[in-house]
């Protein structure tokens, strides 16, 4: 079942949805295909498995009403990247107005919320990268996430993103450098967090 | 139709794929060595609930067609006659009948009870009479004597009462006395204005 979802194209799927008689299960082929990529996406950004079923059930609301206007300019799971995107980043600054203010106040509540988190199974290290991954830009950690976990290449990080190739390689060489010394740094302090 | 990316075949896709993978952990590595170290010894610490991806499309689904619903309307708009109709159907059952009868049977008496007293009641009419003054009694009639005929005058008077009441006990003999002395009384005058 699975597999066979993944071998619809985007073009059969976009004509059932275009008929108001399919429209349903066009949609729901849609969700099966993309759901576990954009799920993944969603939650690395947002960390807790809670707020990324938040996010992907709105993402994908906010899909269903605006399938009209996709043009097929990009591809469809671009177009549903930068969707999830945009909603992922709007639900952390909401939650990052409410919750803290300060940087170490960000990261003593992402470190509880990853204690705390039973949906997370990481060890020290992992938890270590999760907070480094706290620390930068936004910008850097989103193209970040997209090369290193999702392996997305620069054309569709840039096609997401609408940000040059150049510069997003300089974002995400930018991003590992300050990963790696955050690392290094926490290690040599006896382990930090 | 123009033909989109999905049309590739899929071994092209494949290949295209692995090619960007190795690029990605080329850089990575060239970069940053530790984190290409961790990448590749880690698993993803990251889990999500059982059959969790197979339930999501029905939870989003669920919330779609909630929020198509239209919302409960707190009044439905239902016109004067329709509400009406809807109360009188409501009458003509068996339990409602009886009791909107019982409520009008008691209403009904009670009206009843209180309006006919007021009307009938003597009591209520003597002290009417009471505030009127003989003068002015005297004064109606004066005013109004075409109204009463002989008989009600006769009724009404003195001279009734007082010749019933000397009437009552008398014998023939005594009635015959006493229009003697009556007569005897009378001058001539009087007689002839009586005859």
């Amino acid at each position: 079942m699975k597999a066979s979802v993944q071998n619809i194209s985007d073009d059969q799927i976009l004509q059932l949805v275009g008929n108001p008689d399919s429209l349903e299960k066009g949609f729901r082929l849609l969700m099966q295909k993309y759901q576990e990529r954009v799920y993944w996406q969603i939650r690395r950004l947002v960390v807790e498995h809670e707020d990324a079923n938040d996010v992907i059930q709105n993402t994908f609301i906010k899909v269903f009403k605006n399938i009209g206007s996709f043009e097929g300019k990009s591809q469809l799971y671009t177009w549903l990247y930068r969707i999830a995107t945009n909603e992922a980043i709007t639900f952390l600054n909401k939650k990052k107005r409410k919750a803290a203010s300060s940087l170490d106040d960000e990261e003593a509540l992402l470190a509880n919320r990853l204690e705390a988190d039973t949906y997370f199974d990481g060890d020290k290290a992992q938890r270590m990268l999760q907070m480094a991954l706290a620390t930068l830009p936004e910008k850097q950690r989103l193209v970040f996430h997209m090369r290193y976990y999702d392996e997305m290449s620069y054309k569709d990080i840039s096609e997401v993103l609408g940000t040059s190739v150049g510069g997003l390689k300089a974002s995400y060489h930018h991003a590992a450098k300050k990963i790696e010394n955050y690392l290094r740094g926490t290690e040599s302090n006896g382990g930090g967090a | 139709m123009e033909e989109g990316p999905d049309a590739r075949p899929v071994v092209h896709q494949v290949i295209s794929k692995m090619k960007n993978k190795k690029e990605i952990k080329d850089e990575l590595s060239s970069i940053s060595p530790l984190l290409s170290k961790m990448k590749q010894e880690q698993e993803d610490p990251f889990r999500v609930p059982h059959n969790y991806f197979e339930q999501l499309p029905d939870d989003i689904m669920q919330r779609l067609k909630a929020e198509a619903a239209p919302e409960p309307v707190d009044t439905p708009s239902v016109s004067w006659i329709d509400r009406m109709l809807e109360s009188l159907s409501a009458l003509l059952q068996p339990r409602m009948a009886m009791a909107f009868a019982s409520m009008v049977l008691v209403i009904v008496a009670t009206f009843f009870f209180l309006r006919s007293p007021v009307e009938e009641n003597p009591t209520a009419i003597a002290e009417t009479q009471e505030e009127i003054s003989d003068q002015e009694i005297a004064a109606y009639i004066e005013a109004n004597i075409d109204e009463f005929d002989a008989e009600l005058l006769f009724a009404e008077s003195d001279f009734q009462d007082e010749l019933q009441d000397n009437t009552l006990d008398l014998e023939a003999e005594e009635l015959d006395k006493y229009l003697d002395d009556l007569i005897d009384d009378l001058d001539a005058s009087e007689l002839e204005q009586l005859l």
